[in-house]
Parts: C-alpha cells; sequence; structure tokens
C-alpha cells in the first residue's frame, strides 16, 4: 500500500495552484484533508502524476455570513463547521450533518470542499449542500463561476468542476429562523458512511402548514437525491402522520440505492422510509415547535 | 477469598495488587520496539504480488519487466520457493504421516485463494517494490471457486486438490459416554442447523519480519512479531533446511497477536529464502489490506447439533457435527481447531453423553490459523445457543435450564466425559451476580413487558461459558494417536547479578499481556525484592532465552504454565541463598526470610546478608559456597502442568490446565424497523481463581469483550459467489472503536486451582460468547415476532432479514 510515484507541489497561493492545474490538467491531484485520497493513493486506486497540495493556501479556510447567506471557505476543516457558534445559530443542519463525519481525528483534517469535490455518493456534505440549496463558488483561468449544488453533482464520484477548476467556496442561504431540521443517518458504526441518511427542513406559513421543504438523500443514489415529489406533497399541506408516510414512501420508490456488503438496495430502499419519516417528524415538530 | 497460603507466602507483597503495567511508559509514549522499529545496515524490502483470483492454474510468471527495474535486487516466484524449501510441515508429520498435499508459503502452480502470494520483489525500498510488482505478468486460467464449507464437500464441487480427490481434508469421529442410549431415553430431541461466521483479530500491528542471514556463520536471524517462534522453530528450520542452530528468531514488543499472529511463519519462509540468497537483510511488513486478504482468518464453522432432553429441561446428551472452512490450506495448528472445543465439550454442564464428528475442509478463502477462543468459540455459540432453543420448545427459563444443567459447586474437581479435569468453579453464583450486575433479571423482565406495550422490543440475554487456559497439546492425537503429546509448559530463568538486581527471561512472547508486570510480581515476592526493582526481558529470542515444546503465548496459558516456571526457577534461588546465607549467619535456613532486598533471620532482621552481598560470595568465592552449592545466582525451570497427560484409547486427556468460567449478562433494544441492536446493559462475572494483577485480568474481559462484541455486530470476512473478499480495508471489515464498546461491569469471583501455583488460571478468552449472548438477546426481544436465530452475525440488515423472514415479507438482503 505505498502510493506509485507522483510530483508534489505545495503551492501558497490560489494563482499558483491554477497554474500547476493548467500545466497537469486531469493527470493532477488537489490534496486538501487528504481523508479520501490518501488511501485512494496507497491503494493505487488514484495514480496522479502530480499532487497539488493546497493546504498552505490559508485565505480559504473562513466561516462568515453575508446577509442571508453563510459563506464557508473550500478549505475550512470540518471541525471548525462543527464547533462555530455561527454555523449552529444559522445553520443547525450543518452543524448536526458534520457530527456525523467520520470522527475528531478525521474532521481535523477534512475539508468541505474536498468532501463536496470528492462526492462520495454516501458522503453527508454533499446531501445537506444540496438541502441547503447552496451554491459552490468554482475558480479556473477564466475567473470565477458559480454552480448550484443540485447541479455540481453529477454522478457517481463525478462532479462539475474542469480539470483546471478549483472549488473555492460554498454557499448556503439560510433558511428562516422558524424553520424545522433533521438530520438521520443509518450506519453500521458513528463515523461510517451511511448505509442510508437523509437531510430535512421545512418551514411553516402562517397557517402551520408547510411553505417550504427540502428532503435529500445520501447513500441511496450515485448523488445526493433531492426527494422532489415528497417535496411537492409537503408543500402547503399540514404536517400530518399520514402525509409524512405517503411521503417517505415517495422518496424510497425514488431512490436508487446500491447493493453492497452492508446493506442490499431492497434494505436501503425500507431505511429509506424509516429515516425520512423519522426526520420529517422531527423536522416537523422543530418546526412546530419555533413557531410557539 | 484469601489467596491459598500454600501458595503464596504470607508476606506476598505484590501478587494480587493492580501494579502498573512496567510496558506502558514505552508503549504509550510511542516507544516500544516493534518489528518495524528495527532497522539494519543493508535492508532490502519485500513486496509479495497477491493473487487476483480464488482459484486458478498459473500458467507462466513473467518476471523479467520486475527484475529490470532500477532499485529491484532480486524476484522469487512460487515455483522458485518450492525448488529452495521443503514444503511447510503439516500436523501429520508429528505423526511421521504425509501431508494430504503440499503447501508452501507460495503458491506453486496453482492459486486456491484470492489474496495468496504468487511472486515476491525484494527491492530497495518497499516504493520500489510494489512498482515491481506491477510489472510481473502472470498468465491465470480461473477455474470455478468454492467458498461455502457444505458445498466444498458435495460430490462435483470445484477440487482444490485434485490429487485428493476430495475437499474434505481430515475428519474424526469421537463418542464420550453413552451417546446413543441418551438419544434413546431423551422425552426430546431437539435439532438445528447453527453457523458461526468467519472474523478475525485485526491487531494493530499486522504481520511483519525482518530476515538477515549472516554468510561466514551461516546464522539466519529472523526479527519477527511470530507468536510461537519457539514451538514453530522446527517447523521452520525443516522448511529452511537450514539446522536448528542455525535458525535463530527474535520478538521484541508485539502489537497484538490473539492468535492470529502463529500464522507469520509462512511468510518468514519467503524472507528467510530471499535473504540468504542475498546475504543482506530483508524486511516486509504486511500492510492491513494484505493482512485482512491474506495473512489468516479465525475459523467459521457449519453445525448441525442435536440435544437430547427431558422435558423437565435437563440435557441428556449432544451430537454435534462439525465442518470447519479452512479456507484454501490446512496450516499448522489446523485441523487441531477443528477438535479445539474437546477442552469444553460440555461447557458448564452435566451431560456427559456427546458425539464430536468433526470435518476439515479447505475451500478458497483465506486459511485459517487460531484466532481468540480457537476452536471453542464457535461450540460456545452452538451450546449457548441450544441451551435457549431447548428452553424456549420447552417453555422453560433460560437462565433456570442452566441453572438445572449447570455442574455444582461440590463436585469439583470435576472430571469431565473426555477427561478434563474441571479445577473449580461456582457457575451458578457467576450467573447470578452477573443478572444482579446489570440490574436484576426481574427488572428487565418488568422493562421488557412495559416496553412491549409501548412497541419497543427489549431482550435480555445470557451466555454461561468456561475459558480454559494451557491446552494441553495432547489434544492433537484427536487427529492422528501417532502423534504423542503433552506439553503445557513453560520456561524461565532468573539471574541475580553481582550488583543484587533481578533479571528474568520467559519462553512465553507476550503480545500485550503484560508479563513483564506479572512475572516482576511473582519474582519480587519469591525473592524479597520490590517489583520495580525486577527486570523482565522484553520479547524473545531462541538464542538467548529459555523455552519448552509448547513455549509463546496463545491459548491463555500464561498463567497455568509460566508462573510454574518461575516458583520453579525462583524455588532453586531461594534454596541456594539460604543456603549459603545459613553458613554465613550461623543460622537454620528454615529460619532465613528474603525480603527487603536482604536475608535474614526471621524475627531479628539486624543477623541479614543483602543479596548482592549472596551474589558476590556465589560469583566471586565459590571456594566459600557450602559444600554442593553451584556457584552464580542463576537458575532455569522447565516446567509442565502436572496434570497434562497423554490422550488415551478412548481419546480422553486432561485437555487443558485449567478452568475459568464467565457469566455474561445483557439487556439490549432493538430497533425493529432499520435491525439497529442497543446495548443497555452489560456485565460479566468471570472466575479466574486468584488474580495475579487485578487491573490486567479487568483489561483481558475489557478486550474480550470488545473483540467478541466486534464479530457479534460488525466484523465479518464476507465472500462472494467466485471467491472474492468483499471486506478487504477498515473500511468494510468493521472493528468497534472504543465507542461502540458499552459501558460494562466486570466481576470476579475467585475459585482458586488446586492444581496450579498460586491457586491461578488462565483467562483472557472467555470473553468469547458475545454472538450466542447477543443471539439469546436479540431472539428474546423479538419473540413476540417469532423470530429465530441461527447465525452469530447481527448487522442491522441481517436482524431486518430474521424479522422480516419471521413476517413472511420478501426482502432481497443479499
Amino acid at each position: 500500500m505505498k502510493p506509485a510515484q507522483f510530483d508534489y507541489f505545495a503551492p501558497a497561493k490560489i494563482r499558483d495552484a491554477l497554474a500547476l492545474l493548467e500545466e497537469y490538467k486531469d493527470e493532477a491531484k488537489i490534496l486538501a484533508g487528504g481523508q479520501s485520497l490518501m488511501p485512494l493513493l496507497n491503494m493505487r486506486l488514484a495514480r496522479p502524476r502530480a499532487l497539488i497540495d493546497i493546504n498552505r493556501i490559508t485565505s480559504h479556510s473562513y466561516i462568515r455570513r453575508e446577509n442571508s447567506v453563510l459563506a464557508i471557505g473550500a478549505l475550512t476543516r470540518h471541525r471548525e463547521i462543527e464547533t462555530s457558534p455561527l454555523v449552529r445559530q444559522k445553520c443547525p443542519v450543518l452543524a448536526e450533518a458534520v457530527r456525523w463525519i467520520g470522527y475528531p481525528q478525521i474532521r481535523n483534517r477534512g475539508t468541505m470542499g474536498g468532501s463536496l469535490a470528492h462526492a462520495h455518493p454516501a458522503a453527508e456534505l454533499p446531501a445537506v449542500v444540496t438541502a441547503l440549496r447552496g451554491e459552490l463558488r468554482v475558480i479556473g483561468p477564466a475567473g470565477e463561476r458559480t454552480v448550484k449544488a443540485e447541479e455540481f453533482f453529477q454522478g457517481f464520484f463525478t462532479v462539475a468542476l474542469e480539470p483546471n477548476e478549483i472549488l473555492s467556496e460554498v454557499r448556503l442561504a439560510l433558511w428562516p429562523k422558524n424553520a424545522g431540521f433533521s438530520f438521520k443517518e443509518i450506519n453500521r458504526r458513528h463515523g461510517d458512511f451511511a448505509i442510508a441518511g437523509v437531510a430535512a427542513l421545512i418551514s411553516l406559513n402562517e397557517r402551520k402548514e408547510c411553505a417550504e421543504s427540502s428532503i435529500v438523500l445520501a447513500g441511496v443514489n450515485p448523488t445526493p437525491l433531492r426527494a422532489k415529489r415528497s417535496e411537492k406533497l409537503l408543500k402547503g399541506r399540514k404536517i400530518t402522520r399520514d402525509i409524512i408516510e405517503t411521503a417517505a414512501a415517495l422518496a424510497a420508490e425514488d431512490s436508487d440505492p446500491p447493493s453492497d456488503v452492508h446493506g442490499s438496495a431492497d434494505y436501503r430502499r425500507e431505511l429509506v422510509k424509516v429515516i425520512v419519516r423519522r426526520a420529517l417528524e422531527e423536522a416537523g415538530a422543530r418546526a412546530m415547535q419555533n413557531e410557539k | 477469598m484469601a489467596v491459598a497460603e500454600t501458595d503464596v507466602r504470607a508476606h506476598a507483597r505484590w501478587f494480587g495488587t493492580p501494579v502498573k503495567r512496567k510496558e506502558d511508559p514505552r508503549l504509550l509514549t510511542g516507544r516500544g520496539h516493534y518489528v518495524a522499529d528495527i532497522s539494519l545496515p543493508r535492508t532490502v524490502h519485500c513486496a509479495l504480488l497477491r493473487s487476483p483470483h480464488a482459484h486458478a492454474r498459473i500458467h507462466r510468471i513473467d518476471v523479467s519487466k520486475a527484475q529490470a527495474l532500477p532499485g529491484v535486487v532480486l524476484t522469487l516466484t512460487g515455483e522458485e520457493l518450492a525448488q529452495a524449501t521443503n514444503p511447510l510441515p503439516s500436523v501429520f508429520s508429528l505423526g511421521n504421516k504425509p501431508a494430504p498435499f503440499l503447501d508452501y508459503p507460495m503458491a506453486v502452480k496453482k492459486v486456491r485463494y484470492a489474496g495468496e502470494p504468487v511472486a515476491a520483489v525484494v527491492a530497495t525500498d518497499r516504493y520500489l517494490a510494489e512498482d515491481a510488482l506491477e510489472l510481473i505478468d502472470v498468465e491465470y486460467e480461473p477455474l470455478p471457486a468454492v467458498t461455502d464449507v457444505e458445498e466444498a464437500t458435495r460430490p462435483g464441487a470445484p477440487l482444490l486438490f485434485e490429487e485428493m480427490g476430495t475437499n474434505v481434508t481430515w475428519h474424526g469421529t469421537f463418542p464420550y459416554g453413552e451417546v446413543e442410549r441418551a438419544f434413546r431415553e431423551a422425552d426430546r430431541i431437539v435439532k438445528r442447523r447453527l453457523y458461526f461466521h468467519r472474523y478475525s483479530s485485526t491487531p494493530m500491528e499486522t504481520f511483519g519480519g525482518i530476515a538477515s542471514y549472516d554468510p561466514p556463520s551461516q546464522l539466519l536471524t529472523i526479527y519477527s512479531n511470530l507468536q510461537i517462534p519457539a514451538m514453530l522453530h522446527p517447523f521452520m528450520s525443516y522448511s529452511l533446511k537450514i539446522p536448528g542452530n542455525r535458525l535463530r528468531q527474535v520478538t521484541g514488543d508485539i502489537g497484538g497477536g490473539f492468535g492470529i499472529k502463529c500464522a507469520v511463519y509462512a511468510n518468514m519462509i519467503i524472507l528467510g529464502v530471499l535473504s540468504m540468497r542475498l546475504g543482506r537483510p530483508v524486511k516486509w511488513i504486511e500492510d492491513r489490506h494484505e493482512h485482512l486478504l491474506g495473512s489468516a482468518h479465525g475459523t467459521e464453522r457449519a453445525a448441525y447439533v442435536e440435544a437430547a432432553v427431558k422435558n423437565d429441561g435437563t440435557f441428556l446428551g449432544v451430537k454435534i457435527k462439525s465442518y470447519d472452512n479452512d479456507g484454501g490450506y490446512m496450516r499448522f495448528p489446523e485441523p487441531v481447531g477443528v477438535i479445539l472445543w474437546s477442552h469444553v465439550v460440555q461447557g458448564c454442564y452435566r451431560f456427559r453423553d456427546i458425539l464430536m464428528d468433526c470435518y476439515a475442509v479447505v475451500t478458497n478463502k483465506c486459511p485459517v490459523t487460531p484466532n481468540r477462543g480457537y476452536g471453542r468459540m464457535q461450540h460456545q455459540f452452538f451450546l449457548e445457543r441450544m441451551m435457549n432453543i431447548v428452553a424456549r420448545e420447552l417453555g422453560q427459563d433460560p437462565v433456570e435450564i442452566r441453572l438445572k444443567n449447570f455442574i455444582r459447586p461440590g463436585e469439583f474437581p470435576y472430571e469431565a466425559t473426555n477427561g478434563s479435569v474441571y479445577d473449580s468453579g461456582d457457575y451458578a453464583e457467576a450467573l447470578k451476580q452477573a443478572l444482579e450486575r446489570i440490574g436484576g433479571y426481574e427488572h428487565w423482565r418488568a422493562e421488557q413487558k412495559k416496553a412491549r406495550a409501548e412497541g419497543r422490543y427489549i431482550g435480555i440475554g445470557v451466555a454461561t461459558i468456561m475459558d480454559p487456559g494451557a491446552s494441553n497439546l495432547g489434544e492433537m492425537s484427536m487427529i492422528d494417536p501417532d502423534i504423542r503429546s503433552s506439553t503445557a509448559g513453560e520456561a524461565a530463568t532468573i539471574k541475580i547479578d553481582a550488583t543484587g538486581a533481578v533479571t528474568v527471561a520467559l519462553g512465553s512472547v507476550p503480545q500485550g499481556q503484560g508479563h513483564e508486570t506479572t512475572s516482576a510480581q511473582i519474582v519480587a515476592d519469591e525473592l524479597g525484592v520490590s517489583v520495580d526493582e525486577v527486570v523482565v526481558l522484553t520479547g524473545f529470542d531462541t538464542a538467548t532465552h529459555p523455552y519448552c515444546g509448547s513455549s509463546g503465548t496463545y491459548a491463555s496459558r500464561y498463567a497455568g504454565t509460566a508462573t510454574g516456571a518461575l516458583k520453579g526457577a525462583a524455588q532453586k534461588l531461594r534454596e541456594r541463598i539460604f543456603k549459603i546465607a545459613a553458613q554465613f549467619l550461623e543460622a537454620r535456613q528454615e529460619d532465613l526470610e528474603l525480603a527487603e532486598g536482604k536475608v535474614f533471620v526471621r524475627g531479628a532482621p539486624q543477623r541479614g546478608m543483602a543479596l548482592r552481598d549472596i551474589a558476590g560470595i556465589a560469583l566471586y568465592n565459590p571456594a566459600a559456597l557450602p559444600e554442593g552449592v553451584e556457584p552464580g545466582l542463576e537458575a532455569t525451570c522447565n516446567y509442565n502442568f502436572p496434570l497434562a497427560n497423554q490422550m488415551d484409547a478412548k481419546f480422553r486427556a486432561n485437555y487443558a490446565s485449567t478452568y475459568a468460567n464467565a457469566a455474561h449478562a445483557v439487556a439490549i433494544e432493538v430497533d425493529v424497523e432499520t435491525g439497529e441492536v442497543k446495548i443497555l446493559k452489560y456485565a460479566v462475572v468471570h472466575d479466574a481463581g486468584n488474580l495475579i494483577n487485578p487491573s490486567i485480568a479487568d483489561g483481558q474481559i475489557h478486550g474480550g469483550v470488545a473483540h467478541s462484541l466486534g464479530a457479534a455486530l460488525y466484523e465479518e470476512f464476507a465472500y462472494d459467489e467466485n471467491g472474492q473478499l468483499l471486506t478487504s480495508s477498515f473500511m468494510d471489515y468493521l472493528c468497534p472503536k472504543a465507542t461502540d464498546v458499552p459501558p460494562m461491569s466486570v466481576g470476579h469471583l475467585c475459585s482458586p486451582s488446586p492444581f496450579t501455583p498460586y491457586g491461578v488460571k488462565g483467562m483472557g478468552e472467555g470473553s468469547g460468547p458475545i454472538p450466542a449472548l447477543l443471539g439469546n438477546a436479540i431472539e428474546d426481544a423479538l419473540a413476540p415476532l417469532g423470530v429465530e436465530v441461527d447465525g452469530s452475525h447481527f448487522s442491522p440488515q441481517n436482524v431486518m432479514a430474521m424479522i422480516w423472514k419471521a413476517k413472511g415479507k420478501r426482502v432481497d438482503t443479499q
């Protein structure tokens, strides 16, 4: 388990990193927290000619509020997000989801940008960023562009990044203060990838009906899966047990889970029903609580 | 209970106290000396090419491109290795019988499991060696694979060794008592097919070794983390075709063994050959992927279990037909694992009419080797499940049925039906105390009732098992009566040097069991010095350490054997010290006492001599020694457990030396929507007689529970039908982490062994029954749903599969 040979670079400026990317293109890999890339290198499943270590680019590690948006630098470590009072206060579903990533040692190293760019189908951050209708800022030779999270995740480990681009920032629109949230995950041990996971948000209108909801699944589809039919069903309805059951069943129908040693596709689909139901119950109850 | 006076002298200061481990300061600060830490001049590095196929013929291996890579110094194929070595000796060679098939550490002509080494590369660093592996071209002809143990026994199954004509490598039948009568007289015969899955130990330190051949002296030194180097020394010497005195084996700190590291030796043959060819040290440190894929696994076993019972719950007899899945080869000590449940064939119970019908079978999976609870954890699972299954069929309580069948405290020493001499114990008391420690049986039955009314599923489980120690290798006669063996021993040397300092060397090869501490405790008491002053040498060296035929740390043997060797060596020294001191102090030997580093007249401490003065006389002035006293203060004892005997014609022997026992109790809740099992309360009550060091004993229990809990909930070597391992990294082979192990309440009973020095018993493997414990608890929790448990692995999916099966709901869980 020793990596094949590669050239190693550790630029201190993002433009230097971009120049290297321009030179090596898809033969380069960006090393952020290394929590997925290092094992892939060691198992020789990834064999880049150049490894561009961006850990010295400190300008891209931050969490800040910009009006109704929470902006998080791509190099921000999970642990910083987990312990940020701002995140806990303004975006609690993210704070909750991050706790499910690995364990403290992993969260100390792993980064927001790294997790999104790697796009493991069962990872927490792609799901929760999609659930928050996040926007991703990408820097390339021609300057910056913005991609919606839903469009960023294109397939199994595939994202809308050109070989010469770097993910620089995640922008999360803040939900109304009274929105209820839930993050549920079934895994073998705490910290493992989800067998099935879900991020859910519900906001209520003045009639205490669902004004807006967001339900995004992890681990049951090649990309984070937005349960659109379930969201549509909830809109404008009271959050009743029956509605929740139906929404959960729709989400299960819409998922396309893989089979592996931890769970068959059918088992995962059954789990989707359970966790979506539980998540909607919790998010709904929290939203009602916030109304009081 | 007080320590028996005859065993430990009244002034025992260290025995039985929680002395802090002498090993820990170095281990906890990263200053241990593991094999990977050894750095010898001119070392080159080895990497192994492993088969991607589970079963295939090798038509051609082309290493030319690898050899041409700059930095590569040597390549070796399996064929070349076979030409240079003798095959790995099989157990049958001990009875002078031919092996059923030839076995080499690398594949010859055929691969029999995915991950089997096919060729080795040596290069100036490991990176280059791995680069070179990619340049080796192997032409394989894939063959159909067989992974299921019973399928492998059926006609038409793919054959691993065509020359054998079968995959059944060994079969033995052992009747004890009057089995047929028991089954005739039974009110009811309960039959089940039960299955114990494949998992392992995953020590933090993987396999590793350095072979260093010195051409002028023709001495091959192997530094490794093999946990039985002395025992395998003759095997390795044979394979390497070098005399025993030209093969030196050294171990240092070992980062966990648990049995699995008995299998290191096959790899060391490869390194030995490479080093002998190159005349320089060759190092190989196994990586985790290799370890999971191709080191060695614990054994999976399928069994047909029949219990003959009375309607009142009394067990009369048991028949077990067992199939052990040994994987691609049957390496020493296999097939011994197939019969090792002979140690505890009755468990804690009184039924004596037993039929063991045991099959060893090769399949296209990784070979197996000892793993904590070797050979018997499977049996514990079967027996403890059958107790519950029978109780349920009879409408009885699982606790009551055990109490009814336990061997009674007044029956010890109890000779089991197969000649095993259970030393002491109070099994019923252990169970009662375990239940108290989880909060009481009645309490949890009430909680269960309440929970059921709320649609929640609480279950209570118990398992009561034996934790035998120091196997008597007489059990090998069960494999072949021509193998004659009765070694259950250990050797120790104690030396007092001219400064009066005490140094101890043992043949045990600890892998974390704290022998430096426990040995120092015993010697400090015997010689009247402080435990801090005694130095116990780390590791083992065939060139400098004493050892006996069964030396090594495996089968929980230290307490039952090494204590005897330490006591024996210390007694020799005490006698010599007293003889010398008696002359100089003009006192009678029997009036002398050793304490505080001095020998003195009892009641008159001013009439004494320091140990260094005695040593000075013994070393430098032999002419002044009393008649017949040997110069120097060094003594060795080669101890064998006095009740270790050879197997008789009826397959009877005292198969272990000590017979500790344990009761586990648990309360759980099952989430019937997800299959998750949550442990609410956990308790163990263990009885290993007098404990040398209670905190080390607790550590053994904590570790054993974690290991066994891992097996029950997380760890599984899952293979697909083509023999590909699906769990070959820690992302998929899931070991419990600290936060996955529940808090546990640990209690000790103290029934000293009448047969060991100090009344101690081996321990550390009695924490293996959690698959049965959780199986019992899950079945109890889900009784309203009619769920039946027949396997040993309770992943959430497996639990849901059982629930869905009981409900008649069709969900594909494959």
